[in-house]
């Protein structure tokens, strides 16, 4: 082995890049390799009340009822779709996802202009209850349920804000359960 | 001007500036990698919706719950509806007890009635059972519940 004979101040002690460069390198990958690319997702909160309605006082003010019924074939895919009285009939389009698009927008923009006739005249609370076959996607409660929810509008600055419509959305029991579950056992 | 001679001269990469722009990757990554697990899982297929939103005020308390399906690598649904809990595929019947101990314990730390259970379900998941397992979490006495949907990408 061969010692320095001197060390003197004045001698520079060079570093080796290429170790450092190494190192680095070991770093990079780590976090490139736990990296997770995550879309974005948000949600709904829906009401789900336990027990039976408890009996409303007269003198309350009785909230506006609305009942959405949905309807699916036997593969689960949306059949029918009823607000009330009013049918919102799925159109022939060239794909299904097209059709079910339209649907949905047709009932957002029905209930944007419900929420425009209840502002003029006496603002009620609005609940709304969907009714749905248990086999019914649950693409379709979601996405009826983000319809009624509300709709995303242009602000004067030229963002994007959701507009509201109907907070208040819950979920009944299916009046038929299907008697054959649709779980798959493996 | 001076001519270049024919021998190749080797020039020395210094090797500084490298390390720099190596430095200014890992920051980048640093910043942008997020270490808490976020509990989405990624066999679940969310429906897109416009109004998927994170909610206004964060939550205090949550706990989240995936339903999907055992897909093949082409998509095609295998088995299933299963809820996808701590690694495992349990039907809904069988969360009964993870809820049950989830639930007791939040209660012993008060936070019960402000815990919210977010519902990932996937796309094709039956609504009925959505519905079932909002039941059972309401046995235990769960009372807030959100459903997840993924946000559409704005033209």
């Amino acid at each position: 082995m061969k010692f320095r004979n001197t060390y003197s101040q004045d001698d520079e002690i060079e570093v080796q890049m290429a170790p450092m460069i190494d190192v680095v390198f070991q770093l990079l990958i780590f976090f490139m390799l736990s990296l997770k690319i995550i879309s974005p997702e948000g949600d709904f909160s829906i009401n789900m009340p336990l027990g039976p309605a408890k009996a409303t006082d007269n003198t309350e003010i009785q909230p506006v009822k609305l009942i959405l019924s949905m309807k699916a074939d036997s593969n689960g895919v949306l059949r029918e779709m009823r607000l009330g009285n009013t049918p919102f009939p799925i159109p022939a389009a060239e794909n299904p996802t097209q059709a079910e698009d339209a649907v949905f927008r047709s009932l957002n923009g029905f209930i944007g202009n419900f929420m425009a006739k209840q502002e003029q005249g006496q603002s009620k609370d609005i609940e709304l209850e969907i009714r749905a076959d248990y086999n019914l996607f649950s693409k379709y409660t979601l996405k009826a349920v983000d319809a009624c929810s509300g709709k995303l509008m242009k602000t004067e600055s030229g963002d994007i804000k959701p507009k509201y419509y109907i907070k208040n959305i819950k979920f009944s029991r299916p009046k038929r359960k299907k008697s054959t579950a649709k779980t798959k056992s493996s | 001007m001076r001519i270049k001679t024919n021998k190749m001269e080797m020039e020395e990469v210094n090797m500084t500036p490298m390390i720099d722009i190596v430095f200014q990757l890992i920051a980048f990554f640093m910043v942008v990698i997020n270490f808490a697990q976020t509990q989405a899982d990624e066999r679940v297929t969310l429906p897109k919706v416009d109004l998927a939103l994170p909610p206004e005020v964060t939550r205090k308390s949550e706990r989240v719950f995936n339903i999907g399906f055992d897909k093949s690598k082409t998509g095609k649904i295998q088995s299933g509806p299963w809820v996808f809990h701590d690694g495992k595929k349990l039907t809904v019947a069988e969360m009964a007890p993870y809820l049950n101990r989830e639930a007791r314990s939040l209660k012993r730390d008060e936070k019960l009635t402000n815990t919210t259970v977010v519902i990932r379900s996937d796309e094709r998941v039956p609504h009925g059972v959505v519905q079932d397992f909002i039941s059972l979490a309401q046995e235990y006495e769960f009372e807030k519940f959100a459903l997840s949907g993924a946000q559409k990408i704005q033209q």
